[in-house]
Formats: structure tokens, sequence, C-alpha cells
């Protein structure tokens, strides 16, 4: 009887502390995502469940420079403010790219402009380069090992006991699976819209107009922006070009199909007030600028999708100015302030 | 304990044996239902369907290619052999793109030899309702907005064509809306065998241009919105499905 209130009261105790290296038990804690309603299943990698550890330790990386050598960090280019995007990237090339916002990630099938990335947890991988976090392996290692905090973090959230028993890509890694749980959490669907279509909000009579103009075929662009996602996630030409040289030539990058040329992945239209410029090149700084092509600038090319080709609408939607300023300011309802100033 | 054993087998079994012999009397045995599959295939005039390539031609002469075919399937019917007709309320999701939705199993349909087969393309009203599907990425694009009438995208039949006078130009064939609701009748007398193989539906794409309504795509290359167009599409429609076992 002694012996079994001995060992009763050992097992408590492992429970207590279910991830503890003295006690060598590494169990970490089901992360449970809460999905909007309406919105289809995330996208998780079965390699790297979500786990309330491993979301705690990638939102403490991402806003910090340990990972680089120039003091650098993800959240110093991708704002909350700013729906966690940054305005655009140079290149090395000298292509200026907008960069996509870290938002509702977790439903992406596919990422980047041509979706050349098709798993999240190799999004981040790129940011140790030179152009961006710099990392030094030695330095990273040494950081992460004396630090206060990082090495009981790991340990609990991926079992890590020795970050030294790690190959430098094995470690890059092992970060960005924890930066990939953090990004998967960052989910929108609060908007001044949701509250209105679920929660009976109210839009003004402008808006209203706009939403009409967007969810019909006066506008159209509930094809490729439907509600909730505001994203088809497919890929399109939407006619910002007609020549597709250099990464204008779009998902054909990836695919070297000539029936890609031009194609971009859709955008994703929540929190869009906030992620100025506009398109995959960043070319149109303001709402007004992205309207008025989609009313008048649309360019023909053999690839060139079909929803664009509407009759009458061949030189584009030809809106009213009121249509116009309606549209933009029903885009604005697409905005979520909890989202961006959450902690 | 040795007897004590024994009479404790001994009533078990009586027990076991009695339950059986009530099972057998009072409660009938389910009926099982082998469900049915189809496979679809898609061809354009008898040529399988190959996407993004001007190749295809309709009855009014346009070359066309198809970049898109979306549509559900729904609402299959079939009339077997001995004359019974069963129904499913069942509805698939069919990318001509994807092929891992080109088989599907109805499971509230027995297997059975078939003489005839009926399905709708599209959903019916009782389906056609805004957030009624579960919201997967396919169902969420194929959403038809609330203030054109709700529901869903019945079809989204896409591509390019040759204008006349030679350019490359697009078309987008859309349906949605209850009363564009299309029904395929289909006479295929099937036996169980080849039933269980799987009925191979084939749409032809060249059929959604052609009978009985004759699609110019240099004078009709859209039908979203407009209600006299959805209607002429829907009728053609009716004899875009076959079966090809």
């Amino acid at each position: 009887m002694v012996l079994l209130l001995i060992v009763l009261m050992i097992q408590c105790r492992q429970k207590e502390s279910p991830s503890d290296p003295d006690s060598g038990i590494y169990q970490p804690t089901p992360y449970i995502l809460q999905v909007p309603q309406g919105f289809p299943q995330p996208y998780i990698s079965s390699d790297n469940p979500l786990t309330n550890e491993g979301v705690d330790l990638g939102k403490r990386l991402y806003s910090d420079a340990i990972l680089s050598s120039n003091g650098l960090s993800c959240s110093s280019c991708h704002y909350r403010s700013k729906s966690f995007s940054t305005p655009y990237y140079i290149t090395p090339d000298g292509d200026k790219i907008s960069i996509p916002p870290h938002v509702n990630l977790v439903f992406n099938p596919d990422y980047n402009w041509n979706g050349s990335v098709t798993k999240l947890e190799t999004l981040p991988m790129g940011d140790f380069e030179p152009q961006f976090f710099n990392t030094n392996a030695d330095t990273l290692f040494y950081r992460l090992s004396h630090h206060s905090l990082y090495p009981e973090l790991f340990y609990k959230a991926f079992g890590i006991t020795n970050f030294y028993t790690l190959s430098y890509e094995e470690l890059k890694m092992t970060i960005c699976k924890a930066l990939t749980q953090y990004l998967r959490t960052l989910i929108s669907a609060d908007s001044k819209l949701d509250r209105y279509q679920l929660k009976g909000g109210t839009l003004t009579q402008q808006e209203r107009d706009g939403m009409d103009v967007f969810f019909s075929e006066r506008g159209d662009c509930f094809h490729c922006h439907g509600y909730p996602l505001f994203t088809d996630n497919l890929y399109h030409n939407n006619g910002v070009d007609d020549q597709f040289i250099g990464q204008n030539a779009g998902r054909n990058l990836i695919t070297h199909a000539a029936s890609d040329l031009g194609m971009f992945s859709t955008p994703t239209l929540r929190n869009i007030e906030l992620t100025a410029p506009y398109m995959h090149d960043g070319r149109f700084n303001t709402l007004e600028e992205v309207v008025e092509f989609y009313n008048s600038g649309v360019k023909f090319s053999r690839t060139i999708d079909p929803i664009m080709t509407k009759p009458g609408k061949e030189s584009g939607l030809q809106l009213t100015a009121y249509e116009k300023s309606s549209l933009v300011a029903f885009l604005k309802t697409l905005t979520d302030t909890s989202f961006i100033s959450a902690k | 304990m040795r007897g004590l054993l024994i009479y404790l087998v001994t009533g078990l079994m009586f027990v076991s044996f009695s339950s059986c012999k009530r099972d057998h009397k009072d409660t009938p045995k389910p009926v099982v239902i082998t469900p049915i599959k189809v496979d679809m295939s898609f061809n354009v005039n008898g040529i399988p369907l190959l996407f993004d390539t001007i190749q295809f031609q309709n009855l009014a002469g346009n070359s066309f290619s198809v970049t898109r075919l979306d549509c559900y399937i729904s609402n299959i019917e079939i009339t077997s052999v001995t004359g019974v007709v069963y129904k499913s309320t069942k509805l698939f999701y069919v990318s001509a793109r994807d092929t891992s939705t080109h088989h599907f199993t109805v499971s509230d349909l027995p297997l059975a030899g078939i003489t005839s087969f009926k399905c709708k393309i599209g959903l019916s009203a009782s389906q056609n309702i805004s957030n009624s599907l579960i919201p997967t990425p396919a169902n969420l694009n194929m959403a038809w907005p609330d203030n054109m009438g709700g529901g869903y995208h019945f079809l989204k039949l896409e591509g390019h064509y040759l204008t006349s006078n030679l350019q490359v130009f697009g078309f987008a064939m859309h349906l949605g809306e209850n009363k564009n609701l299309v029904e395929n009748a289909i006479s295929a007398t099937l036996t169980e065998t080849q039933v269980s193989g799987g009925i191979k539906l084939t749409m032809d794409v060249a059929k959604w241009f052609d009978v009985p309504n004759k699609f110019d795509l240099n004078k009709t290359n859209y039908t979203m919105g407009i209600d006299s167009l959805m209607i002429l599409l829907s009728q053609n429609g009716n004899n875009v499905l076959s079966i090809n076992n």
C-alpha cells in the first residue's frame, strides 16, 4: 500500500510538470486553433502540429533579433499595424515586390505571388540569408544556448536538450517550425464586414453600395475575392501587364507553362486598407488606383483571365465615380482592428 | 470449484445461444447497401479534354480552349432492371482539372443493374442555399452572391477562343439560380457487374455550346447575370452527359 502511494505521488508530480528537462519528459500541449465560422479547414503540416509551447516560442522569435546579425527580426519588416506586412522589398536583381501580409496563411495551400513555396515551414528559411537577417550560424548557436529562456522553451516545444546536437540546417528548420506555428495562429475574421454579416453590425449606406458593386456583376470582385477568405487561392492574370518579363511572368516562373504567364496568386483583401502598395510589384499606392485600374486599365493578353473579358467591359468595369468611391469604402470594411491591436 | 466452473460455462453458452435465437427471430438483419461508384471523364467532341490550349471547335466554328470546368453533380437517380427507382440526395463537386474529384461513391444508392441514369448538374433548391455546404475551398469558390440570388454556381466553364479577327479572347459560361438547374436523363442498360466496376459518366464539353442552342462565342462569351443566356446554356446542359461503360 505504501509503495502504491509512492508510485501515485511520482506520477502526479510528472503530470504537473509535463515538459521538464530534468525529468526527461517532453509533452507539448496541443494548441486548439479557433477556426472562424464559415472558414475552411486549416492547412497544418503533419510534421509540425500546433502546440501551445511551439506557438509561444514562435511568437517570441518573431520579434526577437537574436536570429540576425543586423538587429532585424521578422517584426522589423512585418508590422502588426500593417497586418504583418511591409510596403515592399527590392530584390538583389532590382525587382520591387509587394510583401504579402501574414494574415490567414493557415488557409493558404501555397505562398508568395507565384506560389513558389508550398510548405509554410520553408517560407521563413530564406530570412536567414544575407539580404535579410544575415544570420551567423556560430553566433546563433551560442546565443540560443546561453539565453535565459530559449533552452527551456525549445525543449518544451520540440524536445531539444542541446542545440549543438543539431546541424545548422536542422536548427534553422526548428526555428522555422516555431515561427510557422505562430504564423498559423494569425487569423483575421473580425472586420467591420464580419460583424455586419454575422453579429448584427452596421455598414454605412455607401459601404453597402460598395458591397453591392463588389458582390455583383457590376464589379465582379467576388469571383476571385469571395467571402470569407477574400481570396480564392488560385492564380489569375488580371490584366496588369501584357508583357511578361522578369518577375512579371508570375506563376510561369515556377511551372514554365506558357498558359501561366502573367498569373499571380489572388491576394486576400482582408486588411487591404493597411497593406499598400498593391499588386505583385507594388505599382499601385492607393486603393483608388487599384479600382481605377480595374475600371479602365486592364491589359489584354493570351492568358488574360476569362472573367476579365465580359462583354461591354473590354476596357474595364466602367464604374461611376460614386461606385468607385463606394467600392473603396467597402474595401475598408475588411479591416480587422482587433487583429492589428491584439498582443 | 470445478463443478461451479462447468455450471458457469454451460450457463453462458445457454444464454448466448438463446440470444442468437432471439436475435434471429425478433431483430431483422440490416439491409446492406453496396454503394455505386461513378467515374467521370471529360472530352470535347470525343477528344479527351486537355487544358489551356486552343485546339477544340464548337458547332459555331469557334476554336477554343478550356481553362476551367467546375460543376456539381447531384440527385442521381437510377432505375434498376426490376423497375425500382432509387434516388440519391447526395451532391458531388467535380472539377475537370482535379482528377481526385472525378471518382465518387453514391452511398445511398444500392448496387444493381440499371436501365436508366438521371442526375442534375447543379443543386436542387433545397441544397442551393448560401452557406449550406461544408466550407471547403471548392465550395467557397462556387458561392453565388446573395444579392444575385444566393446559393452556389452550378457550373463554371471558362476558357479562351479565337475571335473572328484571330485575337485571343476569353469566355466564361457560369450557371446558377434554381430555375437553371440542369437535368440529364440517360438511357443506359448496365448489368450489376458492370455497375460494380463503376458507372462511366462522360461530359462532352462541346455540347454546352451546341445543342439545342448554338453559342457563337464571338456574340455570346459570358452568361452570368444574363437570365436569357443562362436558360439557353442550361438547356444545352441537358445533353452533355453520357454513360460509356
